[in-house]
């Protein structure tokens, strides 16, 4: 299959393919080849990307077989994507509705709050997930890897389990599935539409990634941090 | 869209009939005018009320009425066959559609959406009007009251309470605290001096 094909399919997965460093202009190289040319795992690539399309197909086993610094990765690119660019065209829209006085100033006002609180929420999340939750997977693959484990990692292992983090995942679609209806149904009708229509389209897509972006978290990099910190816990305890 | 389907059902299990019908009348365009637990009456009725399908179990054909399924019908009837046992290919290739009625309800849904060619975007008779007490549950959320508080100043258990948010976020397609708030304030429930005061 060409890249070509793969956008025509779902131009959904543009962002997505540019987290694998593919940009526009590719050509009619195939899939495949462009994967090598770019040094991609092109296995990888592919499973990411279907997972992406078919919400369906979810190769959990197959994904887990990857190496956590390969997830990580990708999922880094996803937060910068986030944070960088759709968090902020939202915002510059809602500004944009501001600026043309689309609801009444107190409409705006309530608007501009509750996405304030929500750009909070997602800003946290990923920062504690940069700062604590991916360095320490990594980490843990690592000891795992090379059976070095200081004692330091150790005591982080007994205390602060990959288990824990899941249990406190939170959901960070719920205040972006309210947004949409607030902004669908609850706001009387705007004076310009087409920027309500456009922030709506930008949310939709938003809040698709993020479902995708929270399923390999949970599903794949979680699960398989958590077979490591045992096998090495099981292992410490064996060789006391 | 105000078009109803109209369908004739044929079984002779008065269980798997009311089954069918269960199923079939929660999708809101079907009208079920007619049911035949055997063929010469389901036949009889296609003719006197011209349904757009007719949902009939193979087994109520034998090998001599079955050869020539749309000989016994003066209108363009549908044929949908149900088959719990193994369908006889030459019915199977009369009908406009075959379904297995053993398979589960996802399943069966999934056929029978697909076999009567129902859109998916219909009307669907859903109230998503909340209850003066909703409301007023909406309004103590919006003020940032616990479900234990909200149960004292309505007067409720704590189980009802939930019940309620349970309903209200089902209705407004509203999950987040911060998110009701937002509607309580819109439909002025609630206005900000309140919540700030509270
Ligand atoms: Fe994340
Ligand atoms: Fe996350």
């Amino acid at each position: 299959m060409k890249m070509v094909d793969v956008i025509h399919l779902n131009y959904l997965l543009l962002p997505v393919i540019n987290r694998f460093g593919i940009t526009l202009g590719f050509g009619d190289v195939s899939v495949e080849e462009l994967c090598l040319k770019k040094n991609i795992n092109l296995a990888f690539f592919l499973n990411i990307i279907n997972a992406y399309h078919d919400e369906s197909f979810f190769p959990k086993t197959d994904l887990q077989k990857f190496s956590v610094k390969l997830i990580v990765d990708y999922l880094q690119k996803a937060h910068k994507n986030y944070l960088h660019d759709s968090v902020p065209q939202i915002e510059k829209l809602i500004q944009n509705l501001v600026v043309e006085n689309s609801y009444k100033k107190q409409n705006l006002e309530i608007l501009q709050s509750f996405f304030n609180e929500y750009k909070n929420e997602i800003t946290e999340h990923i920062n504690r997930e940069e700062s604590k939750v991916y360095p320490y997977a990594v980490q843990v693959e690592n000891a795992y890897e090379t059976n070095n484990y200081n004692n330091a990692l150790i005591k982080k292992m007994e205390n602060y389990s990959m288990q824990y983090y899941l249990n406190e995942h939170d959901n960070i679609e719920e205040k972006l599935f309210d947004l949409k209806n607030i902004i669908i149904k609850y706001l009387p009708p705007p004076k310009n539409t087409k920027i309500s229509n456009s922030i709506l389209i930008q949310l939709f897509n938003l809040e698709k990634d993020l479902n995708d972006h929270s399923r390999i978290e949970e599903k794949v990099m979680i699960p398989k941090v958590v077979k490591m910190e045992k096998s090495i816990l099981n292992y410490l305890a064996k060789n006391k | 869209m105000t078009h109803k389907i109209k369908i004739i059902l044929a079984d002779r299990s008065p269980i798997i009939l009311k089954g069918l019908k269960n199923l079939l009348n929660d999708f809101s365009l079907i009208d079920i005018i007619k049911e035949a637990d055997n063929w010469e009456f389901a036949v009889r009725s296609v003719n006197k009320n011209t349904p757009d399908y007719l949902i009939f179990n193979s087994n109520l054909l034998n090998n001599s009425n079955s050869k020539k399924l749309s000989s016994h019908f003066n209108n363009k009837v549908k044929l949908i066959s149900i088959y719990n046992v193994p369908i006889p290919e030459n019915i199977k290739a009369q009908c406009f559609y075959s379904i297995n009625i053993n398979s589960n309800e996802e399943e069966l849904i999934k056929n029978f959406k697909h076999a009567l060619e129902i859109p998916k975007i219909i009307i669907k008779k859903e109230s998503s009007e909340l209850s003066n007490r909703e409301k007023a549950v909406v309004r103590c959320i919006a003020l940032g009251m616990t479900n234990k508080e909200i149960a004292d100043t309505l007067f409720i258990s704590t189980h009802t309470v939930i019940a309620h948010r349970k309903n209200i976020t089902k209705k407004l397609a509203i999950k987040t605290v911060s998110g009701l708030t937002v509607y309580a304030l819109l439909n002025e429930l609630v206005n900000t001096t309140e919540i700030e005061q509270y």
